[in-house]
């Protein structure tokens, strides 16, 4: 039987659940610790605005460390290649943005008492309408990164059911993983909603910890006893010609690439490497999310410093990719991915649960399973900030108490909604989710970062800038996959395939850019609420000493 | 200039250099092993992460707010 070697028991499935209590103990924790007023919007939602720069380098790395890393960068870098480890500048790049950005909304949001960037885009342009779209598109992006984390969850629960051959079980109509997801999922929500992002911080420390454990050993423990890279690298390149691998590899992965190349990139496929990262690095800080975990820094050079060594933290991503090589140089767990699973989203799990003890496979496995939670909640948590607050308080005015509350319930609801769109998905595109997320977040990069420069850009100019920018990357997402499943984020241009995000903030600024000079033409005037004062530090401090 | 737009000056340029070390294709983009097993292509941009998170962080904490 194929689950031999496998090594998942009971004992796997204890210290699973025994972490996994663990874990729900310290997201409830959380809720008392350093405690504030959490019947409040900004004390819940940004976790009072009290952390330090260890615990913001731990927030922001758990946003990092999630079903994206574990699953959805190793699943296409295994089933397309080398293309996939743009993940790595990505990271690098993001980060550097993040440095140019993030302090400065940080002082604008502390003077002014800001949650999230639509708070600034609606005085900083004067202009509702704007503030609404830009809520909106952070809401709808955040869609498919959380479905992306779920298909991770899932991704664990999937082999570590195979491995105690639990897999016909049916309860109400559901089957095993789909009733664990939901379980989880109630946990998560009940949790979240106790203790907000207090709650998720130590819950993030305590899954980077594990994560780190889980990365540092692997990737030590598999090259030592299996022959290392040079290895991987061998089998990959002889298994390439080996027709009923080929065959079914690109059955299972539906590649283009197959045989995927690993030892380096195809030059055809520069312009596609480097447009990927610099696209998803414009995009990142750009997420409600990343935003939220920015403003929770107490100040900003414990902020500065703790973005700053981010690309650190990337060591872990670009590592954890290479378990998409490295399942090469473990035959049973290769065979597992690519004629038991079917699918390249199983490739970390399946690599440890055939390398490594089992007892210390379900501590991987909880890592990478509460790698998708945490972010799940942090994602949920800024989503919900975001259409409270910018959407829903435009219309109808509600006291401090009811807006937590309602912040609170529709955190819940959006992990339900996102919780649907992992059964309409093929999991080892989950990558495609965050690259579609990505496409439409970029498209408030004019009203959100450029604003944080400059307050020569017209309201309604940007808002044309942002729906030229959101239609043309949808519609060129559509037509790059013929209108149907989402297998690609790249349109081919004279200068190669390009990530369809940069294009699109292209057409976007062009749009916004024209605009707003035609606005001058005809004698409008910046007519921001936020001035030069307002971005500075010392006002800041100021304001915290109050 | 003050000390912030400095700073803001020196990410940008930091953030510019970081793009260019990891967009020069030819020069890492080989197949030929190194440390690890694992060819220069991967361990170029692995070493990379280490000098981004150095060149930023010396950007922050040249130009801190506190000191000034």
């Amino acid at each position: 039987m194929a689950t031999n070697g496998l090594n998942i028991d009971y004992v796997t499935l204890g210290v699973f659940i025994g972490l996994f209590i663990v874990f729900a103990f310290l997201g409830f924790y959380g809720a008392y610790w350093r405690k504030g007023d959490l019947t409040k919007l900004d004390e819940w939602g940004l976790g009072g605005r009290r952390l330090g720069w260890l615990l913001v380098w731990f927030l922001l790395g758990a946003d990092l460390f999630t079903a994206y890393t574990f699953i959805a960068v190793p699943s296409a870098y295994f089933a397309n290649g080398t293309i996939y480890w743009f993940a790595v500048p990505y990271v690098a790049w993001g980060f550097g943005v993040a440095l140019l950005t993030m302090p400065r909304l940080w002082s604008v949001a502390k003077n002014k008492g800001y949650v999230t960037a639509a708070d600034f885009v609606k005085d900083r342009f004067n202009n509702k309408a704007l503030a609404i779209a830009v809520a909106l598109t952070g809401v709808v992006a955040e869609l498919p990164y959380i479905a992306l984390q779920i298909v991770g969850m899932e991704a664990v629960l999937v082999v570590l059911l195979i491995g105690l051959k639990i897999t016909k079980v049916t309860y109400l109509g559901l089957t095993v993983s789909e009733l664990a997801l939901l379980i989880a999922f109630i946990i998560l929500a009940a949790f979240t909603i106790t203790s907000g992002l207090r709650g998720a911080a130590l819950t993030g420390v305590f899954k980077d910890i594990l994560v780190w454990i889980t990365v540092l050993t692997v990737i030590i423990a598999v090259p030592l006893t299996t022959g290392g890279f040079q290895h991987a690298f061998a089998t990959a390149s002889q298994l390439a010609s080996n027709k009923t691998f080929v065959q079914q590899f690109s059955s299972d992965t539906g590649s283009k690439f197959s045989p995927a190349i690993y030892e380096y990139l195809n030059p055809k496929f520069y312009m596609a490497y480097f447009s990927l990262a610099l696209g998803s690095s414009l995009a990142l800080y750009l997420y409600p999310h990343a935003i939220n975990g920015s403003l929770s820094a107490n100040d900003r050079d414990k902020l500065k410093i703790a973005t700053s060594l981010m690309p650190i933290y990337g060591i872990g991503l670009a590592l954890i990719s290479l378990f998409g090589l490295l399942v090469y140089a473990v035959p049973s767990a290769l065979n597992f991915v690519v004629f038991k699973a079917k699918t390249g989203s199983v490739v970390v799990p399946a690599l440890i649960a055939y390398s490594m003890p089992d007892w210390f496979v379900g501590l991987a496995f909880l890592a990478i399973f509460i790698g998708g939670l945490v972010p799940a909640a942090i994602m949920a948590i800024g989503v919900a900030n975001l259409l409270t607050r910018n959407v829903i308080e435009e219309f109808t005015k509600l006291s401090p108490t009811s807006e937590a509350r309602l912040a609170k319930i529709l955190s819940t609801v959006f992990k339900f909604v996102a919780l649907g769109f992992v059964f309409v998905v093929p999991s080892t595109y989950a990558i495609q989710l965050q690259l579609l997320g990505g496409i439409m977040i970029a498209q408030t990069l004019p009203a959100v970062f450029l604003a944080l420069y400059t307050d020569k850009l017209e309201g309604y100019s940007t808002l044309g800038g942002w729906a030229a920018g959101m239609f043309s990357g949808i519609f060129l997402t559509l037509y790059a996959n013929h209108f149907s499943a989402l297998k690609t984020s790249l349109f081919l241009t004279p200068l190669g395939p390009m990530y369809i995000a940069l294009i699109a903030l292209g057409i976007n600024l062009a749009v916004t850019v024209i605009g707003s000079l035609i606005a001058y033409a005809s004698g409008w005037k910046p007519t921001s609420k936020i001035t030069a004062v307002d971005f500075e530090p010392q006002i800041a401090k100021n304001v915290k000493q109050k | 200039m003050n000390r912030e737009t400095l700073f803001y000056i020196a990410a940008f340029v930091a953030l510019v250099v970081d793009i260019i070390l990891y967009s020069i294709y030819p020069v890492f983009n080989s197949s030929v092993t190194s440390i690890g097993g694992l060819p220069v292509f991967y361990v170029y941009q692995l070493i990379m992460l280490v000098v981004s998170s150095i060149l930023f962080l010396a950007v922050s904490l040249i130009f801190m707010s506190r000191r000034w």
